[in-house]
């Protein structure tokens, strides 16, 4: 009996550490998630190709490429054509013959892949044409000289600092392959560090008594993101990209994530009463080259505190939250993003997060996102005696 | 009192195993680290290529015994960073991938590459 109860224990002990065990994504460097005897396959360049590859002056070919396993690594032709995704097309006009490099910087053993082709224009001589591509490093501005915000941009590698200023990641942070999202909002629980005298903490704090009814259930098994679950505020984007949309009357953002989208005036518009929602009602206005987004009007479905679609951690919050964004682009590569939260009935104090992400011109649209193709029958995982369909 | 002891002990247990987190985002901690990582071969029988997540099914047979297997992809701009389109695989294929078995034991794994029938291995 004494035996039967050691393996109990170890049965048990080891269970409850594997149900406790935080998924440490100990990617190998291409980025996979697997040991050593299982390498993670190189990137390759598969084509790369002008059509037509012979042209009168002042038409134009079409490059077209194939490249396999790039993963964030950034993938660019020049001249002229930049940076670009894995597969695609681009319209060249060369004036006079141009031989394109494509390049993937980080190929096998490191060591930069590329293959070149040339359009031919007839009756010119080649000209000498740089092989990579110089990004810009100054921070764009739009036709009216604010900060040109709009584009597509990614949280890989652009995990911020928190805290508030001051506590920002490194400028310049590039999507090292493999690098994992950060959480906007929260540095989930346990992880809320002691704020600099002066700054705000990175992590709302429930008033005293408030605990029964403000922290958030954890949520059951198949729930949440499988089932379309709503984000947290702000807006929890995750591994998914987002797009700003911007001219002088309004700054667009599209979320990849859920399909959610702010429409944010820029007009002077004061906030609009209504019914509440779970994005809130935003408006913007810049202060010198910060666009500064005010949001009330949330509904209380929403969660703070934590990643997205509410996970451990997440607290509910009243109709009282207010949320204010203070946006820059400090250059060419990355947009910074200060969220400060307050929620004066809930919470002991505001807290204040800030989190860069990085600028990708080589994506001209976020992907589509059809959460109900996605309402997976999960439940072999919880029991693996379920059917998988 | 042993009888109490070990019904409580094996009531932990798998009251944490119970609350393991399984939904699309939290899935990894469902399916085992790096180290438990295996390799199998079968037959696709059906792909989605779908955010959140993109998924792969085929039947693997072993000892004449049929099983399917859930195979857990990247999203869709993951798949496509890496070059994906949506006939890279293809029902009716042979297939061999190499992923992170669900830690459950069911026939599911979160698959990190996939060899297709003419040798070419794609991060997945």
């Amino acid at each position: 009996m004494r035996q039967r109860l050691g393996g109990f224990l170890i049965l048990g002990l080891t269970l409850v550490a594997i149900c406790t065990w935080l998924p440490v994504h100990a990617q190998n460097a291409r980025g996979c998630n697997l040991p050593p005897q299982f390498p993670c396959p190189d990137p390759r360049i598969v084509s790369f190709e002008a059509t037509p590859a012979v042209i009168k002056p002042g038409e134009s070919a079409q490059l077209t490429w194939v490249t396999e396993n790039t993963g964030t690594v950034a993938i660019t032709i020049a001249p002229s054509v930049g940076t670009v995704v894995a597969r695609g097309a681009s319209r060249v006009t060369p004036a006079a013959t141009t031989t394109y490099t494509l390049t993937v910087p980080d190929g096998p053993g490191g060591t930069p892949l590329t293959k070149t082709v040339t359009v031919t224009v007839e009756g010119t001589t080649p000209v000498a044409t740089e092989t990579v591509v110089s990004r810009p490093t100054e921070t764009p501005r739009m036709a009216d000289g604010k900060p040109m915000l709009q584009g597509v941009y990614s949280m890989f590698g652009g995990r911020g600092g928190r805290g508030g200023p001051g506590a920002a990641a490194a400028p310049g942070a590039q999507g090292a392959p493999g690098a994992r999202a950060g959480r906007p909002g929260g540095a989930g629980p346990g992880a809320q560090a002691v704020p600099a005298p002066g700054q705000l903490p990175n992590q709302p704090t429930l008033k005293p008594g408030l605990e029964g009814k403000y922290r958030a259930a954890p949520p059951p098994p198949n729930v949440v993101v499988s089932e379309c679950g709503v984000s947290t505020v702000p807006v929890g984007i995750g591994p998914y990209n987002f797009q700003i949309i911007q001219n002088s009357d309004y700054v667009v953002i599209l979320y990849e994530y859920m399909h959610l989208f702010r429409v944010i005036p820029l007009d002077g518009t004061p906030h609009q009463p209504g019914p509440s929602s779970w994005m809130g009602d935003s408006i913007g206005h810049w202060e010198g080259d910060t666009l500064v987004i005010d949001t009330v009007n949330f509904n209380t479905k929403s969660t703070v505190g934590a990643g997205m679609g509410g996970g451990r951690g997440s607290l509910l919050h009243s109709d009282k939250l207010h949320m204010v964004e203070r946006i820059r682009r400090p250059d060419y590569n990355t947009i910074e993003w200060e969220v400060t939260l307050e929620d004066p009935e809930v919470f002991v104090s505001p807290w204040r997060t800030t989190n860069r992400y990085n600028f990708h011109p080589e994506f001209k649209r976020v992907e589509e996102y059809m959460c109900f193709e996605n309402l997976k029958n999960y439940d072999y995982l919880v029991d693996p005696t379920k059917e998988i369909k | 009192m042993e009888r109490t002891l070990v019904a409580l002990i094996a009531m932990i247990g798998f009251t944490g195993l119970g609350t393991m987190p399984v939904s699309a985002h939290h899935s990894q901690a469902a399916y085992t680290n790096a180290d438990g990582a295996i390799q199998i071969t079968g037959l696709v029988t059906k792909v989605e290529m779908t955010n959140p997540h993109s998924f792969i099914y085929i039947d693997v047979t072993k000892d004449g015994k049929k099983v399917r297997w859930a195979l857990e992809m990247q999203s869709l701009r993951g798949l496509a960073m890496n070059g994906w389109v949506d006939d890279t695989v293809k029902v009716g294929q042979t297939i061999t991938v190499i992923g992170r078995p669900a830690r459950n034991g069911a026939p599911a794994m979160y698959c990190e590459v996939v060899q297709l029938p003419d040798g070419r291995q794609m991060r997945s």
